[in-house]
């Protein structure tokens, strides 16, 4: 799909990628797909239908076994970051703020501490607290939020989120979505892995949905908000339910309401 | 089933703040547990302490010795060359009989959608397969004892609703399960809610309890937009917690329709 604002970073032309040893099990295959900067793709389907193979490939950590990657990094820069779905796998310095540091210095960038500490901030990590911790004393959604901020330290050009959400709180959840609304308005753009719906719907413009390994379904990330295709089950139907009844009785206007809104509309009229 | 009484865990650095911090607990056996809190609040320390995984200060009374734990991540606990053999390790360990084995590591395959799997090398699984493989370990062995460290997550929506199944199922054969979760449609379904705060117990009471609690907003929990109805609902002071159930619309269309 081409959005036609600038020359696409990577391009990918009919990938296709399985482990030389299971080379009967085909991870990811048929695969094309088209990013140009400041896009925001969504990466939705079931464990194994090969969405951590593609982060790794448009990431450049994986060579395709068929189909062909066309890379053009801005000039100087780092072309695409990936924040690993296992956090505690990118850290190996001694303390934090030195990881997080550690993109930063070794892409000759200036200031890498500075640039660690405000990264450590913008992931609502206190670098005065955590800076000069162990990575492994991190808490799981500490480490997922540090993973994030040594990313962000290194100025990619885009970046592929794989599974962001994992293990952390609704604070979490809510500063990523800020870092993501953050990175949109530098149109800076993303890949976002991930099994939360809502999230792919919100902060994404269109939606590949990978199936046993195939691109199974492609379009606008909006119209997803009445479902995936089939086997997908709709995210909380009971909400749906309830909203749709008060908007087919004209209660409601908007079409995608808040449980707030639902509320204050249906709440009035609820028999005690 | 387990007493912990004033039990602490001091950081690493002893300036800093404790990480459980006077935590006084009774787990009765046959309860379905819930433990919630924000990131960095102790659950999963606390799991560890319940597991006997982790020697606090404090009065830690443990009864069964068998517990089925589930680490964070997968990657923790998975030791077999291929996801049969893995899921028969613990199986081997406790010296079952071959054929009783065959048929518990095929059942356990089954219940968690690995069956096409169990050949693989888990090396060459994906995340989400890697989390229902720990899930199947840990489930094989029937323990009395459950402590699972947030087993949705990596989990697609349709596994997450496979594996609170065998979770439920677990606890109709009398498995005292506790869960660390931050999903409110995992807490709901639970007997009991503990809320954990900078090392702190903040909270101790049924679902139901929580939801009208100030300290639902302080634990990091993910509503769904159902549960944010319902918590919305009774804070106009129109759902009758008698008539709605949680996850349960039904009662709440009838009124709609007949207003």
């Amino acid at each position: 799909m081409s959005s036609g604002r600038q020359a696409p970073i990577v391009e990918l032309r009919n990938v296709g990628w399985w482990s030389p040893s299971h080379p009967e099990h085909r991870a990811l295959q048929a695969v094309d797909l088209t990013i140009r900067s400041g896009d925001r793709i969504g990466v939705v389907g079931r464990s194994g239908s090969g969405k951590t193979t593609l982060a790794l490939i448009l990431a450049g950590l994986l060579e395709p076994a068929e189909g062909t990657v066309t890379r053009a990094a801005p000039a100087g820069r780092l072309a695409v970051g990936v924040v690993f779905q296992e956090a505690e796998a990118s850290f190996f310095e001694e303390t934090v703020l030195e990881d997080v540091a550690f993109g930063p210095r070794n892409l000759g960038l200036p200031d890498p501490l500075e640039r660690a500490r405000a990264a450590l901030a913008r992931v609502g990590l206190d670098p005065d607290r955590v800076g000069g911790q162990a990575p492994e004393t991190l808490s799981g959604g500490e480490a997922r939020r540090a993973a994030i901020a040594s990313i962000l330290a290194a100025d990619p050009a885009f970046v592929v989120f794989d599974e962001p959400t994992t293990g952390l709180d609704a604070e979490g959840v809510a500063r990523l979505r800020t870092i993501l609304a953050g990175l949109r308005d530098e149109c800076r753009g993303y890949v976002l892995i991930s099994h939360e719906l809502e999230l792919v719907v919100a902060e994404t413009e269109r939606v590949v949905v990978l199936h046993h390994g195939r691109p199974h379904w492609e379009g606008p990330s909006r119209s997803l908000g009445s479902g995936l295709p089939e086997p997908w089950p709709r995210a909380d139907l009971g909400f749906r339910e309830v909203s749709d009844a008060a908007l087919a009785q004209g209660w409601l206007d908007d079409p995608s309401p808040t449980p707030r809104a639902v509320a204050a509309a249906i709440a009035p009229r609820l028999i005690r | 089933m387990i007493r912990l009484e004033d039990v602490v865990i001091e950081a690493p650095q002893p300036t800093r703040p404790r990480l459980l911090d006077g935590v006084t607990l009774e787990i009765r056996s046959d309860e379905y547990i819930v433990l919630c809190g924000p990131n960095g609040s102790g659950k999963s320390l606390l799991l560890k302490v319940l597991a006997g995984l982790l020697r606090p200060r404090g009065g830690v009374r443990i009864g069964p010795p068998a517990v089925g734990f589930l680490f964070q991540n997968p990657d923790d606990q998975i030791v077999g060359s291929t996801v049969a053999r893995d899921v028969a390790f613990g199986l081997e360990n406790e010296g079952v009989a071959l054929p009783e084995m065959r048929v518990r590591v095929d059942g356990a395959l089954a219940d968690f959608a690995l069956n096409g799997l169990a050949t693989r090398a888990p090396h060459l699984l994906s995340d989400g397969e890697k989390q229902r493989l720990a899930l199947a370990s840990s489930h094989v062995l029937a323990p009395p004892l459950l402590l699972l460290d947030e087993p949705s997550a990596r989990l697609d929506p349709l596994a997450r609703t496979e594996s609170q199944l065998r979770i439920l199922e677990a606890r109709r054969r009398g498995t005292t399960v506790v869960v660390a979760t931050h999903r409110s449609e995992e807490i709901v379904i639970a007997d009991r809610v503990i809320g954990l705060r900078d090392g702190r117990l903040v909270f101790d009471g049924t679902p139901d309890a929580l939801v009208d609690s100030p300290e639902a907003d302080a634990l990091g929990i993910l509503w769904t937009d159902l549960h944010r109805l319902w918590r919305e609902l009774r804070r106009l002071g129109r759902g009758d917690p008698a008539g709605l159930a949680w996850n349960d619309t039904r009662p709440l269309l009838a009124g709609l329709a007949a207003s």
